[in-house]
């Protein structure tokens, strides 16, 4: 609205006022809105790497949100996605990465938002905020195999991520060291375990129903590198349920169950979790093959977490090859903050 | 024919006699395409065929080793790993008794309600048993405390559910069906909130996905044999109760004033009514988590073919329910036999099938509306 000067000025702001101030004023805003971009302006791409450091980091996936505590981004979090138990505690939540609460992310004023995409890809309003320059958008697909989650972590070998987690998070250095601490760890345990027999291991990531981990997954991958085959490798996508027939004709030697901070394994016949499995004839019945990993992490192995829950389905897997496992040299994690254990119930 | 469907029931009194030979007919029909659908569900699994197995020894060992085992485990020799017959044959089993329950609920609820939309999970019946489920789960992960094997916080839960709906809804010692209603909608929807609350809070991951996929309705794998063989038992003395109670319900859809001249204890019958609805739908929640529309399409697709009379309806309801959801998972089943999409929940397909039947049934009575 403009004021004209012999209007009563009360609540324009200009009121007394002296000619000169309102000039200066003027040229300051004129040269405030020259420099600003205007709205809707292009922007960088969403995954080019910030001049400056990122300070305010905002992850949607806890896979990732892991990564970035492991790189020593931890105090770079200003907020935390639902359920996602990486992050440090106390952090705001600013919902999921398919509804997020949109004011109160703008309200924490993030400079880099972390988004670990699946088919739908990333969140239309996410999108947008990032092409007006709210902040920088890092996403990443979700990776399909082991080698995939380590190259989002420092851009892979041969530069097939740019930039990298650790770029965005001005970590690179660290990222190179994590990213080959997990080649060398993968490397070595297939070594560990190239002259043993290769058990058919079933992953198990929900127990009624049985849902189980099928091909294309990073747990499919990561079990080829601990010598073993994935016994549900024709089941349905990434993640399927299947019934008790169909477990009979899969014949896991293994079953691996992955329930973070899950209660203890109990015996067959003891434990719910174990009921679907009672009185089939398949190996893992017959030989008390059921193990459990409750490690808070073990369902972010698309992140960094897969160096630890690697070494802990390796030592499920292969219990004469633990004190090998033990012995080869720490992943640059700070896994003293999240013990890594594996238990197996206890014998009949 | 469908627009009797939707009327309040009328006595039998003014039946014609002639239905009696039309029901028996119906019950065979529906006798041999639940026969049908049995025989092709123990036809159609990972493999196709006869499976594995001798049908004889799969059906004794689930109806009675098994079952004399868990209370006296010397008394038969210890049974041997589960052939595919065995498995099949226990989803046979569960598709039956979770069908046939459902079914005779939903007859015992719209007679007690009087109201043709009325339904077993209309009382909260299905909320009450998934937060049983959610609080046995929570106490198991986080305090690590067993309630027992399989779904038992269903039935608690369920229970629980139905104490407080039938206490809030008696008045002056009577159950009065708009306040009955009116309470498990709302006991239904506190349900709903506290599970959702949990689960936002304090539901650990792993857990949040079982849930939501036990939710979504699924043939329970995880049951044992005698918990099999306990809720078919407590359903076929529900059902035979129910079909003895035929002629009192068809009293009961008159006035209240006009029942209770005709010699009918209608507070007598009405908890009655309740409690095998409840006693049902809590029996097949517990084998099969909550599934919508059987409990609803069952009794009318029924009485659209048999009338109104209510003894007819529970054993037609009960064959139909039956042979829906063991339609339904096996769909599920050969979907994932020719598709590979992995086994997904039969809520989804009882919803697939019975929703169009239900609109089908419904378009007489919403022509008439319209004009």
């Amino acid at each position: 609205m403009l004021c004209h000067p012999d209007n009563n000025h009360a609540g324009c702001g200009c009121h007394g006022l002296p000619r000169r101030m309102r000039a200066i004023t003027f040229i300051f805003a004129l040269i405030t809105a020259v420099l600003t971009p205007p709205l809707g302006a292009e922007t960088p791409p969403t995954a080019s790497a910030p001049s400056q450091p990122a300070q305010r980091v905002i992850s949607f996936s806890p896979a990732l949100t892991q990564t970035v505590v492991d790189l020593g981004r931890a105090d770079w979090l200003v907020a935390a996605a639902e359920h996602d138990d990486a992050a440090p505690l106390g952090l705001p939540i600013i919902g999921n990465q398919w509804q997020p609460n949109v004011e109160r992310l703008l309200g924490l004023h993030p400079t880099l938002v972390l988004v670990m995409t699946a088919k739908e890809g990333v969140h239309p309003r996410l999108a947008e905020l990032a092409d007006v320059g709210q902040f920088t958008l890092w996403t990443c697909e979700t990776p399909s195999s082991a080698q995939e989650a380590i190259d989002a972590i420092d851009g892979g070998q041969i530069a097939a991520v740019t930039p990298s987690l650790a770029d965005v998070l001005a970590a690179s250095d660290r990222g190179r060291q994590l990213a080959a601490d997990l080649r060398n760890l993968l490397r070595q345990l297939a070594d560990l375990a190239a002259d043993r027999p290769t058990p058919r291991v079933l992953l198990v990531i929900g127990t009624d129903p049985l849902w189980v981990s099928g091909p294309g997954s990073v747990e499919d991958d990561l079990l080829s590198y601990v010598g073993a085959t994935n016994a549900a490798a024709d089941v349905a996508g990434r993640a399927a349920a299947i019934d008790r027939e169909k477990l009979l004709t899969l014949r896991p030697d293994v079953v691996i169950i992955l329930s973070p901070n899950g209660p203890p394994l109990e015996r067959l016949g003891q434990d719910p979790r174990l009921a679907v499995f009672e009185r089939l004839d398949i190996p893992a019945v017959v030989n008390h093959r059921f193990h459990l990993i409750d490690d808070p992490r073990c369902m972010l192995i698309q992140g960094s977490a897969l160096g630890p829950v690697a070494i802990q389905i390796a030592k499920a897997i292969h219990p004469d090859l633990v004190e090998q496992i033990d012995a080869l040299p720490p992943v640059a994690l700070p896994c003293a903050t999240n013990p890594c254990s594996c238990e197996t119930p206890a014998d009949d | 024919m469908t627009d009797r469907s939707l009327q309040p029931p009328s006595p039998t009194a003014t039946a014609p006699r002639r239905r009696g030979g039309a029901a028996t007919a119906v019950f065979v029909v529906l006798l041999v395409l639940l026969l049908a659908a049995a025989a092709a569900r123990l036809c159609i699994g990972q493999t196709f065929g006869w499976p594995d197995g001798d049908l004889g020894q799969s059906l004794w060992r689930l109806a009675i080793a098994d079952w004399a085992d868990h209370w006296w485990p010397s008394l038969f020799e210890p049974s041997g790993s589960l052939t595919v017959m065995d498995l099949r044959l226990t989803r046979v089993v569960i598709a039956i008794i979770v069908g046939a329950s459902l079914a005779c609920s939903g007859v015992a609820l719209q007679a007690l309600l009087r109201n043709p939309l009325a339904e077993p999970y209309i009382l909260g019946l299905s909320s009450g048993a998934a937060l049983g489920v959610m609080a046995q789960s929570l106490l198991f992960y986080y305090l690590h405390l067993r309630l027992g094997a399989g779904h038992v916080g269903a039935l608690l839960g369920a229970a629980a559910t139905m104490l407080i709906v039938y206490a809030v809804s008696r008045r002056r010692g009577m159950i009065d069906p708009l306040g009955l209603l009116l309470t498990g909608v709302v006991v239904s929807t506190i349900n709903g909130a506290i599970i959702m609350l949990l689960n936002y809070l304090v539901g650990p991951g792993g857990l949040r996905e079982n849930l939501i996929h036990w939710l979504m309705g699924y043939l329970s794998e995880s049951v044992s044999s005698a918990t099999i063989m306990t809720v078919a038992l407590v359903a076929l003395a529900s059902i035979g109760v129910l079909t003895r109670l035929g002629p009192a319900m068809d009293v009961a859809s008159f006035s209240d004033a006009e029942a209770i001249s005709l010699g009918l204890n209608l507070m007598r019958l009405r908890t009655t009514l309740f409690l095998l609805a409840s006693i049902l739908a809590a029996g097949a929640v517990v084998l099969a988590g909550p599934i919508a529309f059987v409990g609803l399409i069952c009794p009318h697709l029924i009485r659209a073919l048999l009338g109104p009379a209510h003894r007819a309806l529970v054993i037609g309801s009960a064959l139909t329910g039956a042979i829906l959801i063991l339609l339904a998972d096996l769909a599920a089943v050969g979907l994932d036999r020719a598709m590979g999409v992995g086994l997904m929940p039969i809520g989804i397909f009882t919803a697939m099938i019975g929703g169009p039947v239900f609109l089908w049934m419904l378009r007489p009575q919403l022509g008439r509306d319209t004009e």
